[in-house]
């Protein structure tokens, strides 16, 4: 399956998938037969029903599972030739925004958002700023020292969203990223997926919310049964 | 800033703890047990290394034998001093056995004469003691081998009940701490399943549980091996000082005492080197 953007000649893919099979145990397949290339700077929407899929596909795109058939590349490498090492620093390329959020309960805002430049070894100090002013933009910037606890579902979802992007990864896999806000939320942090889509970092949203896949001209994945088929996006199919 | 992971809860602390602390509480007894009975056997072994005993035989011109015996050992290289344990000394020291007064007076007892080597000095013990049986009748000499050897079985058989003893609470310790690291990963396995999937790498997470193992174990055994020490020091001011004359049993000088510390920085190595063991073990686990 080819993909639906224009893409640079001789430009490797971010993320190619051939004749991927997945199964958890020796359970039937979850995933079957899955191919396609994430070309560098595209966005897409993930969708499907329930069960279909999409979280197994997502957790493939973040490295958390391995095939149990076919070849996944990653940057440009084969996750299953990858050492430890290698893996963790494609990983630290990719954010991911997860459904259940997975914030530190013991680090404030700040610190929970500044996790991932931590981990990739940058100076705590030099990047507050930064960071401060991306909690700013996801409208936390005024209980930087609360922890999640003391959160709502909406304001802990911003705050995995601002430590996804916060290191400005090659790769953004988010799951379900607006489940928990307010519609006038959801379209502000997808302005903020779409500003880090126009610097150059691959985006892939799964969701269930139609409105939004309906307002933005990006092509889908979607899932069924375990099958992926790759979809113009919904306003040029109404077109 | 506070560490990528919160290893500030209470989980598995109070038992990593506990645990050191049990530990270094019995492996410094067992330390103290070893120090005083390699101390004591090498006092005794080298106070009887230098003494010798001679026996002369009860019997006619017993003074006279002695007092040859004695020129004789006197004009030895090697010794330092020789003299006869006087009568009334030994008849005390028989006493408890042939009672006191008239009756033991006139007991036909040998004489016995002490000697007391220079270390180093060359005594020519066989050929001495071949010279004087044969000069002295009725003369023989005891070099107290049979006590030394026994001591030395003794010492042995205690260093060897006390390495045992170290190596189990080491290895009980060594096991308990693997449960409660794993038990403290288990309690926070989201959060280095995050950490990992974020990219961070295993030596990074190995390190700060590492490090924070060798701080709960370092803290635990320092309890364990001030309590041990206490209660040494106790048991040592209750049995009082004993009478001059009386076993000897060593004090522990500062290097002993030193020796005492050493399950802090064991049990602090044996923990971080446990925890990143199964912390290692569990990262290899995730994909």
């Amino acid at each position: 399956m080819q993909s639906t953007e224009s893409q640079p000649a001789g430009t490797s893919p971010v993320v190619e998938f051939e004749h991927v099979g997945l199964r958890y145990g020796a359970g039937p397949e979850v995933l079957r037969d899955i191919s396609f290339r994430l070309e560098p700077g595209s966005f897409h929407f993930m969708t499907g029903a329930s069960g279909a899929g999409k979280s197994s596909l997502l957790s493939l795109l973040y490295l958390a599972l391995r095939p149990t058939r076919g070849r996944v590349s990653v940057f440009g490498q084969d996750v299953a030739r990858a050492g430890r090492e290698d893996l963790a620093a494609l990983r630290r390329r990719i954010g991911v925004v997860f459904q259940d959020f997975r914030l530190f309960d013991h680090l404030d805002i700040v610190d929970n958002a500044a996790l991932p430049l931590r981990i990739a070894g940058a100076d705590a100090q030099a990047s507050r700023r930064d960071v401060v002013e991306l909690l700013q933009w996801v409208g936390l910037g005024g209980m930087l020292e609360a922890r999640p606890p003391v959160l709502s579902g909406g304001q802990k979802q911003r705050l995995a969203i601002a430590r996804a992007v916060v290191a400005r990864p090659r790769l953004l896999l988010a799951d379900e990223p607006t489940g928990n806000v307010d519609d006038q939320m959801a379209l502000r942090l997808l302005y903020l997926f779409e500003a880090l889509h126009r610097m150059g970092t691959t985006v892939v949203i799964a969701t269930h919310n139609t409105r939004l896949v309906e307002r933005f001209a990006y092509p889908e994945l979607h899932l069924e049964a375990g099958s992926l088929a790759r979809l113009p996006s919904r306003r040029a199919r109404l077109l | 800033m506070s560490g990528l992971l919160d290893l500030s809860r209470a989980e598995g602390r109070v038992h990593l703890r506990g645990i050191a602390a049990a530990a270094s509480f019995l492996a410094c007894l067992a330390l103290a047990f070893a120090i005083c009975a390699d101390a004591l056997s090498q006092r005794l072994r080298a106070e009887l290394g230098v003494a010798l005993t001679i026996e002369v035989a009860a019997g006619p011109e017993l003074e006279a034998r002695v007092e040859a015996a004695l020129a004789r050992l006197r004009a030895a290289p090697g010794v330092g001093e020789a003299r006869r344990l006087p009568p009334e000394r030994m008849r005390a020291l028989l006493a408890p056995w042939l009672g006191e007064g008239e009756e033991i007076a006139d007991l036909p007892l040998p004489a016995l004469l002490e000697l007391r080597l220079l270390p180093g000095g060359g005594f020519p013990r066989a050929d001495l003691e071949a010279e004087l049986r044969a000069s002295v009748p009725g003369l023989s000499f005891d070099d107290h081998a049979t006590w030394r050897e026994a001591l030395l079985r003794l010492g042995l058989a205690a260093a060897l009940l006390s390495g045992g003893m170290l190596l189990a609470v080491g290895l009980a310790g060594m096991a308990a701490v693997a449960l409660a690291t794993h038990a403290r990963l288990a309690a926070r396995r989201e959060q280095v399943e995050i950490l990992h999937l974020m990219g961070a790498r295993d030596a990074r997470i190995v390190a700060e549980i590492a490090a924070d193992a060798a701080r709960l174990g370092a803290s635990g055994a320092a309890g364990g091996v001030a309590f041990a020490v206490a209660l040494l020091a106790a048991s040592a001011f209750l049995a009082g000082p004993l009478p001059p004359g009386a076993l000897p049993v060593p004090a522990p000088g500062p290097a002993a005492w030193g020796l005492l510390a050493l399950p802090v920085p064991a049990a602090a190595l044996l923990a971080a080197a446990t925890a990143a063991w199964a912390t290692r073990a569990a990262l290899r686990r995730m994909p």
